[in-house]
């Protein structure tokens, strides 16, 4: 396909300002509720998530594979997914006051994911494993789960404090109750954790046939364990000791960012996306 | 012959007493019960001392409305004829009353159908008794064209103020502010156990709203049991618990609300505490609506208890009062809007006589020449010239007749064009002031 790698790299470039564009739409509206803007910001969303499902359309034709062969391939994959639910959740709830701060989520994912895209080794892993497709796919899913997750909780302890505080400001008045925020990051985080058992299952099993290229002390290994192993302890808690409300929101924004960091500045000290080596 | 006189300018007087002009004490004297509307109605209109009434009668003010029958009908007759009916000469003056006319009538009505010159800005309820006003008249027969059509705009005006503004979004008393902060907790409340404590005004206002909100599993409890179930029966509910057990029991509600007057503490931070631990720190809701505070303040800092009195509420309902204060300039806008389409429909009715006599001119010049050569040509060919000729009058009078309805006219060029059409196609007819 002529022209191929300059449209990615225009629309790799492209994206998070389009992001960016999106995110002050919702914004905006988020602080001044207007029914045009509640329109527009929803068309512009879907316009800018059929932008993004090209770019991983040329991405896959461009290196023969499914975008998730490096973390700033999961990275941008993650994000369209993330756009993808909330589009959902919008469209069927009617919700939309926090779509601001999921895009942001969104927004940082494909920001690091544009800026090093081109510069990590786009194939470096072996993505025609079966095995290892499934550990990916179902980690790039268990890690948007908890992302949204993350930003529902983050509101509920927002919001939390705003009625404890007496501040009855726009926040009060815009985002949803207590109650569906905290159901809405207790089903996100109950899905995540299903897939993030696949995921370390699968690439538990993956190991032995990666031809010692990967071990068990694997640092994003060890890093999705602890992730894990957080949402594991915060279900049990609620399951066991009833805990609920601003203390499982704490717990599953922690879950959030170590899951984040996990994907991101552990890279940093990585020259490979599953060695420390 | 009889000479053309222009038709009158828009002839409507509206007078009354509001929370603006009168304290309630003189408002009380002029309440009118609808019985007493509807006798009044038909005293003022039967007697053609007006055209068209309108009253309006609620707890904040008494309003006319009206056309006069005659040119010298004054708004102080009218203060007058109000004063006089509920025979309040001794207590209630002329200088209690307000009067505004023609547009300034019309502004005024838009304004308190949308609830802008409401005591509590942009109260809902007054559209609904401006209607049941406009019912009663139109009941009686006391509208006509002008208040008919005051009364749709007004609540065309109200309904954009609605949709357009906030006008009318928000709280803004105590008791629904306690149910907005409930919803901004719980999603549900139709799945909520609530306990109400007491069986006053305060609760039963707290209880309306929380049954508008689909609240049904409300339990009473009161020092005097009749009192509960008096208020049970008016929610339509028969969950009662004695005054002496409900704190055994207060763990099976999600949201409390005290409303005990004159009492001070009746439950202390320990009670609360037992009963979370009794609900595994389950979100409670608990709205202390009584003066003194009937709830021990340090509950606020248990885990999971949200402890609101009533100044916490009062900061929403003072947030919420601003808001609709700063939606003002939005609402004066749609009214003038409103206000200027009005005037423009009450500009047409004075040209329509104008206009009929223009039509009636041409076509009796257009009658006059097709008698000339009626015996001159067939009937066919009289046929074709009486179409044809239909035709030419329809396309010359078009321009005349939609300069006349300019909808950009005001009183002054209205009467200047008439002036002039009148003139030049030489209109004189007796059947135009209307």
């Amino acid at each position: 396909m002529p022209y191929m790698f300059e449209s990615l790299v225009v629309i790799n470039f492209c994206l998070p300002w389009l992001y960016v564009l999106v995110f002050v739409l919702y914004i905006v509206e988020f602080f001044k509720s207007n029914t045009f803007l509640q329109r527009a910001k929803r068309y512009a969303l879907a316009a800018v998530s059929g932008i993004h499902f090209i770019h991983l359309v040329l991405l896959t034709l461009f290196y023969g594979s499914l975008p998730i062969a490096n973390v700033y391939q999961l990275l941008t994959t993650v994000a369209f997914t993330l756009v993808i639910v909330y589009l959902f959740i919008e469209l069927s709830t009617g919700e939309s006051s926090t779509g601001s701060f999921m895009l942001l989520a969104a927004l940082t994912f494909q920001s690091i994911s544009s800026l090093f895209l081109f510069s990590a080794s786009p194939t470096e892993l072996n993505v025609r494993s079966p095995l290892l497709s499934l550990h990916i796919i179902t980690a790039i899913l268990g890690y948007s789960s908890v992302a949204i997750a993350g930003v529902y909780s983050s509101l509920y302890m927002a919001l939390f404090r705003q009625i404890r505080a007496n501040r009855f400001g726009t926040l009060f008045d815009r985002l949803p109750n207590l109650e569906t925020l905290e159901k809405m990051s207790l089903h996100a985080v109950r899905i995540g954790f299903i897939f993030l058992s696949f995921a370390f299952i699968a690439g538990v099993m993956w190991i032995p046939h990666s031809q010692g290229r990967f071990h068990f002390t694997d640092a994003k290994l060890i890093g999705l364990i602890m992730v894990w192993l957080i949402y594991g302890i915060s279900l049990l808690l609620r399951e066991r000791l009833g805990w609920q409300g601003q203390r499982m929101a704490v717990l599953f924004t922690l879950g959030f960012l170590f899951s984040f960091l996990s994907m991101t500045v552990l890279n940093l000290f990585s020259p490979r996306f599953h060695s420390l080596n | 012959m009889a000479t053309w006189q222009f038709p009158p300018s828009m002839n409507l007087i509206a007078v009354g007493v509001n929370h603006h002009t009168a304290p309630i004490e003189l408002r009380e004297r002029l309440a009118f019960t609808s019985e007493d509307i509807r006798k009044f109605l038909r005293t003022v209109c039967d007697g053609r001392l007006l055209s068209e009434a309108l009253l309006l009668s609620t707890c904040n003010r008494t309003e006319l409305y009206a056309v006069p029958a005659l040119e010298e009908i004054q708004p102080a007759h009218l203060k007058d004829l109000l004063i006089e009916h509920k025979d309040a000469r001794k207590v209630v003056q002329r200088e209690h009353f307000f009067s505004l006319w023609a547009c300034g009538a019309v502004k005024h009505f838009f304004e308190v159908a949308c609830g802008a010159d409401s005591m509590i800005l942009g109260e809902s309820q007054i559209l609904g008794q401006v209607k049941d006003a406009y019912r009663l008249a139109a009941e009686e027969k006391a509208t006509g064209t002008i208040l008919n059509k005051l009364c749709h705009a007004a609540f065309s005006v109200a309904k954009r103020v609605r949709t357009e503004t906030k006008l009318t979004d928000g709280a803004i008393s105590v008791s629904y502010a306690a149910v907005e902060l409930a919803r901004k907790i719980f999603s549900d409340l139709s799945s909520k156990h609530i306990l109400l404590i007491g069986a006053g005004e305060t609760a039963e206002l707290a209880a309306m709203h929380l049954r508008e909100k689909n609240a049904t599993r409300i339990t009473i409890t009161n020092r005097t049991p009749e009192h509960a179930e008096a208020l049970a029966r008016k929610i339509g509910t028969s969950n009662i618990i004695t005054f002496d057990y409900f704190r055994e029991r207060l763990h099976e509600f999600d949201i409390v609300i005290s409303a005990v007057s004159s009492v001070g503490e009746i439950v202390s931070a320990h009670t609360i505490e037992l009963a979370m631990q009794k609900r595994r720190r389950e979100p409670m809701l608990i709205l202390d609506l009584g003066v003194p505070r009937n709830i021990d303040p340090s509950a606020s800092s248990l885990y999971n208890v949200f402890l609101k009195d009533i100044d916490d509420l009062k900061l929403i309902t003072e947030k919420n009062l601003e808001a609709r204060r700063k939606e003002l300039p939005k609402v004066a806008r749609i009214i003038e809007e409103e206000l200027i389409a009005f005037e423009q429909w009450h500009n047409t009715l004075q040209v329509a006589p104008t206009i009929r006599d223009l039509q009636a001119k041409f076509e009796a010049v257009k009658q006059q020449e097709l008698e000339r050569v009626r015996s001159k040509v067939s009937p066919e060919q009289y046929a074709m010239m009486e179409q044809l000729a239909d035709r030419i009058i329809k396309k010359l009078l078009h321009f005349p007749i939609s300069t006349l309805k300019s909808p950009i006219d005001n009183a002054q060029t209205i009467q200047s064009k008439l002036n002039l059409i009148r003139h030049i196609f030489a209109l004189e007819s007796s059947n135009t002031d209307q």
